[in-house]
């Protein structure tokens, strides 16, 4: 069997899982009309005037074959008023001349008459432009009116001056709510309403709620209306980019800082500060070691969009610091469609070339599923210490050698990069219900090196840094990942929608090190190699509602429920370090019998989350009022084991190597296994989160939005010791907070295309479970141990936002913010032991962080027009942040005065891209950069550790070949290195190198 | 009548052997003891208890004792499960005084016959005396999460209490303990760190322990009468601005894996950082196991490095495989000067190190890269060799004739008569105060075996 057969049977069963769609897609199509290829929004030529004719072919975006989105972002939808430009009433001069006479009930003709105070219109086909007969148009809003088109779609509505809200829907079309619409005493106000068949044909798109996310000027108009302060980058954006996954997407969006390639920093604040919902619902994290969620896991295929927001409402999870990502997933293709692609990828450090690997794995592990024989040994107990049962020396030294002998690195050439996908959807009706669905699956495959260097830093005599401690280390990893989506929407009539979304992705990662080090104190050369295994699933699932009551002022109802499961089990991780005095010369290394050297460490990671939340939407004449409340449960279950390998009271040769000195007949004689597992090594943990919230949205003057409330969140979070063998539950760690989140936003219009916004908040960030647990893991890189603090406290934040936006066009955003962040008792990761140099964590008293922020987005045709095609957008994100450590002696923190640790005082995004549409091809540039911030806080007098500015440059290109699309990336350009450093010592440097991809999609 | 029987068990050890072979041989009831005489501790201790002679005490855990005094009477027997250790903070003491014939022994939980270094952690004073790190606190090693943890701190911060008496240990044997927790992260033998003047540790043995032996980190404690016998690491080791008194000190080093007869650190982060790490020590031997040089770790008599000194008297340092002493780093070598002395050797024998019968060994400390590239042959520029046999300090390369120091099982560190160690010309007297002035001898003993009745070692 060949990696390539085992690619054959993948796709095999791809196609197997798709055929049935396919076989009932026929009878479909003839029944949808032609879906608009674009859901971008149209230029508003006539800003004056409610348009909502469709975007047309010409759309800017139209190439994009990603995008199903519907036409429901037209700007004459906007919900918000202070957004939103209805017609003004002395616009339509030339409208009113034509006088059609006077008929508010029976809509029989075009224009109504002189003096006629109300609404006119035509409702058409958007796809066609024909009048929808009989469609209906009702007024939501105080007078609660409702009338039929005409013959040719054409309405009118004869209403008190003032704001008025309408619904406009027609069978198999999907609805749209139009709000705000001015009417003046003596004026028409004239709405066109374009309807689509079958865009989003699930849901009656009501733009307050529902608008296709997807697109690019959907989401500037989101964030023009929106309560809060955000940013978001569209599906039609990411497909832009060379981004594969969101953790890449997200890098694009205003002060989005993305660590360690999967991890999202928001206004340059960590991962603690920065809750992750999926569609509404707090996603557990994967990785113990990680605060947040790692958002590689998501292919960007399953993105609706990515929003950020940074100024916080109560309507979302209390947890919110620099900010909270909102991931939405995709909805349905209004017709049936099959896409798959085909992606390679390379990287100039890694494909081709040879990288360490390991001589176990296999197949299995190529397709994401671990291999049996990582698995702790069953000859090995589980319920007790390994030789605390008192076996004899025969029977332990069998169960020693039911561990694999397998320890030392092996050499493999690395292979290029590989990813298959495939997603099928379509939308299905019945009279007026519709059902849609997409699924996807996905495979990847990578191999990577990684080779860099080590340094430990001291103070000598002079008070001089150097590195007493220098190393290099190479590392091969091969990573493989399966995922699977699906997601069905049913739209019951046009009052109730239900929305089912699964998600199940598995991955394995196999990695393997091989460093050698020379310490000074010591005066020792070491040969270090870990063997390492991780295997990881996620599986979340989601039930959603919408509902619109027809009670209480139209008020809707949404929710979700969902449940999920993750796994994270390293089995089998294997160390071993020699060791050679090089005060002697001609010395071997040899095995030294200390820690990390002949060391098995395994660990499984369980997490088990449920819960909902409920929102209530009441709109009232005057105020709009929200309230909600959301339950979260999660339980996590941890155990590791440990195993080390001593020497016995048999001499031997300990200058062999590992797989002969720990060879079988070795075992029980001159090497013994202790089981070294530690009595914190397993805990099981629970975290209950309980909350409610009002909010009130405002409009006391035309241009003033107030939109204010409070939550109240109670949370539990209990950490308990368990004995890692009989599972005895030992020492509890239990914080429980109730806590009161006030927030008070305002937006003022200055212009109808320029809002000023100001915003309050309180906002709180827990420690996670791996912060929280004493469990120790060993940092084979850094040679350092890694451990929580059961004595960590919740976080508590005021937040202050400024913000001064204008709209200044389709697509196009001039923002300046400024904000102050007050912290309370902020989490930090500090070194623990000075002279180990262990990382643990810490609160500090608190911090104070001011930022300013300017973001702008803009066509290039605002300088000249044979530059239309050419966009930018480009973000600067500056920030000033200090420590506050109180009165107590901070241990001994080298720098009394000093940044939050993982603040940056820096953030800069920049792209720029270019579509030609005539011949589908498209260009993107970007660049980021974050400035330098603590990775670890450095204590007894060593200077704090800092990452290096990470300068990214990556650029695509896209090319569209009939039916197919050909993309082409290269990231990384610049070939930066990330680099950790202590004052002038380096404490840690490597070259990820340049990545290119090419990939292929179809859309069929 | 258990108490007669254990002390006629004794002598009759006494009679075969000066010092116990065998375990067995303590004063412990030979039967297994009544149920009613063992008790298991899990919990810390708060308030003044008693750990009765005649019985014993299991630990499950780390115990603390938290405030109070931890009394343990004579002949007690402690037991450590994997994973435990015994604490006494630095709001707490700890009196185990046991005598000659009645030592109070700290050892594994395991059978007899199973019993390895490193099967419990070990015990650990924690005081309120200096410690040369910023802010003159720190959490001592062993422990993770332990930054936050009140239990786990020593040090008196801005104002150390120089005289904390952190108890007394006397005729104390600790067996198969130690805990490596990680790399220069481990809990010893016997911790003691921030421990002042007032501490009393007197007739203590540390044997198979993992890790060091007994190791110091920052105060003043005095020590004397220890024996330290086949540590997994090194036999003593100070760190942080120790800078108490030994006198009559025994390493026995282990022959496989043992790495340094004392192994002397300042400040590892800041070089210069003060009080240093210089105790004053008279009358100590240090055995090697001879076995063939070049095997890590080293084995080597002694290393002062990282600004670390040591005022050494009255020494013997024999049979180690690799070197006898080693300078290492600027920082220390620049404490061995003649106007303000921290770090010397004085009437000390040196013998058959390397298999040297004639000299020392120069010990250079190179620099190398990360790529194994030697940048600087000797960046501590000290020639042992030269500086250390340089005539004025007494030093010699001679043999001291001991009875059977190298013996595992029943180890003799006695000169036999006429051994130069015991020529008064060989050595200096000791300045009295804490020092017995007596001990005009090159060595830890001379004419009477303090080892005698007490002591044991085990082998599993």
């Amino acid at each position: 069997m060949s990696r390539t057969a085992n690619l054959r049977a993948f796709l095999a069963a791809l196609v197997i899982i798709a055929t049935p769609v396919f076989a009932q897609a026929p009878g479909v199509p003839g029944t949808a009309p032609a879906p608009a290829a674009d859901p971008v929004t149209q230029p508003l030529s006539e800003p004056e005037e409610i348009q909502t004719q469709p975007a047309t072919q010409e759309a800017p975006a139209a190439a994009d074959p990603s995008s199903t989105g519907n036409a429901a972002q037209q700007p004459g939808t906007e919900t918000d008023p202070t957004a939103a430009q209805p017609a003004a009433p002395g616009d339509d001069g030339a409208l009113g001349a034509e006088d059609m006479g006077d008929d508010a009930m029976l809509a029989e003709s075009s224009v109504p008459p002189p003096g006629f105070t109300g609404i006119y219109g035509r409702v058409v086909d958007e796809t066609n432009g024909e009048g929808l007969i009989e469609a209906t148009v009702k007024v939501v809003t105080g007078a609660q009116k409702q009338v039929l088109t005409d013959l040719d779609g054409y309405y009118k509505v004869a209403l008190p001056p003032g704001k008025h809200d309408l619904r406009v829907f027609y069978d198999v079309y999907q609805g749209r709510r139009i709000t705000g619409v001015v009417v003046t005493q003596g004026k028409a106000t004239k709405l066109d309403v374009a309807l689509s068949a079958d865009e989003g044909a699930v849901q009656e798109v009501v733009v307050e709620a529902r608008a296709d996310r997807r697109a690019e000027g959907a989401l500037l108009q989101e964030r023009k209306k929106a309560a809060a302060v955000s940013d978001a980058i569209s599906a039609q954006e990411i497909a832009r980019t060379p981004d594969s996954s969101a953790s890449d997407a997200v890098k694009r969006v205003v002060s989005a800082t993305v660590v360690d390639g999967r991890y999202v920093l928001l206004r340059g604040l960590g991962g603690r500060y920065s809750t992750t919902l999926l569609n509404g619902a707090l996603l557990p994290s994967p990785e113990p070691d990680e605060p947040s969620v790692p958002l590689d896991i998501f292919p960007t295929n399953l993105l609706a969009n990515l929003n950020i927001v940074k100024s916080y409402t109560p309507d979302l999870p209390g947890t919110f610091g620099g900010g909270t990502l909102l991931i939405e997933t995709n909805s349905y293709p209004s017709e049936f469609e099959l896409k798959p692609r085909i992606t390679f990828g390379g990287d100039s450090v890694t494909t081709f070339r040879e990288r360490n690997s390991q001589a176990q794995g296999g197949f299995g592990e190529a397709l994401g599923f671990p291999s049996s024989s990582r698995q702790l040994p069953n000859a090995i107990p589980r319920d007790a210490q390994l030789g605390a049962s008192g076996e004899s020396r025969e029977v332990l030294a069998q169960q020693f050698r039911s561990f694999p002998n397998i320890w030392e690195a092996r050499r493999t050439t690395a292979l290029p990069n590989m990813g298959v996908g495939v997603s099928v959807g379509d939308t299905l009706r019945f009279g007026n219900s519709r059902l849609g669905y997409l699924v996807s699956g996905n495979y990847g495959h990578r191999d990577g090196v990684q080779e860099g260097t080590f340094a430990r830093a001291s103070r000598d005599e002079n008070d001089q840094l150097y590195a007493f401690e220098s190393a290099s280390n190479s590392q091969g990893f091969e990573t493989a990942s399966l995922s699977g989506l699906g997601s069905v929407g049913f739209q019951i009539d046009r009052d109730n929608e239900l929305t089912w979304f699964g998600l199940y992705t598995r991955g394995t990662d196999t990695r393997t090190h091989t460093a050698v080090a020379s310490n000074l104190i010591r005066s020792e050369r070491q040969e270090s190699t870990r063997l390492q295994f991780v295997s990881r699933q996620l599986f979340f699932n989601q039930l959603r509602g919408f509902h619109r009551l027809g009670l209480l002022g139209d008020a809707e109802l949404d929710w979700q429920a969902n449940v999920s499961r993750v796994d994270r089990d390293e089995p089998d991780t294997r160390d071993t370090l020699y060791l050679n005095n090089f005060n002697i010369p001609g010395t071997v290394p040899t095995f030294p019998n200390q820690p990390n050297s002949g060391e098995r460490f395994f660990a499984e990671l369980g997490e088990t989350s449920t819960g909902g939340s409920l929102n209530v939407t009441v709109p009232l004449s005057a105020v709009k009022l929200k309230a909600g409340g959301l339950a979260q449960v999660s339980f996590r279950d941890f155990g590791a084991r440990r195993f080390r390998y001593l020497l016995g009271t048999t001499p031997v040769d300990r200058s062999l190597p590992p797989e002969q000195l720990f060879a079988p007949e070795n075992l029980g004689t001159s090497i013994n296994v202790r089981d070294s597992t530690r009595a914190d090594d397993a805990y099981d943990a629970y975290l209950g989160i309980f909350s409610g919230y009002v909010s009130a949205d405002a409009q006391p003057l035309d241009a003033l939005r107030l939109v204010g409330g409070v939550r109240l969140e109670t949370s539990s979070q209990v950490l308990t010791l368990k004995d890692p063998f009989t599972g005895a539950r030992g020492t509890e760690n239990r914080s429980d907070y109730a806590n009161l989140l006030p927030s008070l936003n305002a937006i003022y219009a200055l212009t109808p295309t320029v809002n000023l916004r100001g915003g309050y908040s309180y906002t709180l960030a827990r420690p996670t479970f791996r912060e929280l647990a004493p469990f120790i893991y060993f940092d084979f890189v850094r040679r350092r141990n890694v451990s929580g603090n059961p004595n960590l406290q919740q976080t508590r934040i005021h937040n202050v936002d400024a913000r001064l936006e204008w709209f200044a066009g389709e697509n196009e955003v001039l923002a300046a913010s400024a904000f102050y962040k007050r912290f309370e008792n902020p989490i930090e990761r500090v070194i623990n032991n000075p002279e180990a140099q262990d990382l643990s964590y810490r609160n500090a008293a608190g911090a104070d962080t001011y930022g300013v922020e300017l973001e702008a987005r803009a066509s290039l045709a605002r300088l000249t027009e044979t530059l239309r095609d050419v966009r930018v957008g480009a973000n600067l994100t500056l920030i000033r942040s200090e420590v506050d450590l109180g009165d107590t002696v901070v241990g001994a923190q080298t720098n009394q005065r000093r940044p939050l640790q993982g603040q940056s005082p820096y953030v800069i995004n920049f792209n720029a891209g270019y579509l030609r549409p005539q011949s589908g091809t498209e260009f993107t540039v970007l660049y980021n950069v974050y400035g330098p911030r603590i990775s670890e806080v450095g204590v007894q007098r060593l200077p704090d550790v800092y990452e290096r500015p990470f300068h990214r440059v990556d650029i695509s290109v896209a090319q569209q070949l009939g039916s197919a699309q050909l993309k082409l990336t290269a990231a990384n350009l610049l070939n930066a290195s990330v680099t950790l450093r202590q004052e002038s010592v380096v404490v840690q440097s490597y070259k990820p190198g340049i990545a290119f991809s090419a990939s292929l999609g179809w859309s069929l | 009548m258990k108490r007669l029987l254990a002390s006629l068990l004794t002598l009759s050890a006494l009679s075969l052997t000066p010092a116990c072979g065998d375990d067995d041989n303590t004063p412990d009831n030979p039967n297994p003891p009544p149920t009613d005489t063992t008790e298991d501790v899990s919990s810390n201790i708060t308030q003044d208890t008693t750990w009765k002679s005649g019985f014993t005490y299991t630990l499950k855990n780390y115990v603390f004792v938290e405030s109070g005094t931890l009394t343990i009477e004579p002949g007690a027997r402690i037991l450590g499960d994997q994973g435990s250790a015994l604490v006494i903070t630095r709001n707490a003491r700890i009196h185990a005084v046991g005598t000659a014939a009645s030592p109070i022994v700290f050892t594994s939980s395991r059978p007899v016959g199973s019993r390895a270094s490193g099967d419990w952690g070990g015990v650990v004073l924690l005081g309120k005396g200096h410690v040369n790190v910023a802010g003159g606190e720190n959490a001592v090693e062993g422990f993770f999460a332990s930054e936050s943890n009140p239990l786990t701190r020593y040090g008196g911060g801005a104002t150390p209490d120089e005289r904390h008496n952190c108890g007394a240990l006397n005729y104390v044997r600790i067996e198969f303990a130690g805990f490596e927790l990680s790399e220069d992260n481990e809990l010893n033998g016997l911790t003691v760190a921030g421990c002042g003047s007032d501490t009393n540790l007197d007739y203590i043995q540390v044997h198979l322990g993992a890790d060091d032996g007994i190791e110091f980190f920052g105060g003043s404690a005095n020590l004397s009468h220890a024996v330290v016998t086949q540590a997994d690491d090194d036999s003593l080791d100070y760190d942080l601005g120790y800078n108490g008194k030994i006198q009559f000190f025994i390493a026995q080093q282990n022959a496989v894996v043992g790495n340094y007869g004392i192994e002397a650190s300042g400040n590892r982060n800041d070089n210069a950082a003060t009080p240093r790490s210089a105790p004053e020590i008279w009358n100590a031997t240090f055995i090697g196991s001879g076995r063939p040089e070049g095997t890590s770790p080293v084995q080597s008599g002694m290393v002062f490095n990282t600004g670390a000194g040591g005022k050494l008297n009255n020494i013997i340092v024999a049979h180690f495989a690799d070197f006898a002493i080693d300078v290492s780093g600027t920082a220390s070598a620049a404490l061995w000067n003649q106007a303000t002395p921290e770090l010397y050797l004085r009437n000390t024998f040196f013998w058959s190190n390397r298999g040297d019968t004639t000299s020392i060994q120069y010990v250079p400390n190179p620099t190398v890269d990360s790529s194994g590239n030697i940048t600087n042959p000797d960046a501590s520029n000290f020639n042992e060799q030269e500086r250390v046999l340089a005539s004025g300090l007494n030093n010699r390369v001679l043999d001291p004739q001991l009875a059977d120091a190298r013996n595992l099982t029943a180890p003799n560190f006695m000169p036999v008569a006429g051994s130069p160690a015991l020529n008064p010309d060989n050595a200096a007297s000791p300045p009295g105060g804490f020092f017995d002035p007596s001990a005009r001898f090159v060595g830890a003993l001379g004419t009477e075996n303090w080892l005698a009745g007490w002591t044991a070692f085990p082998e599993n």
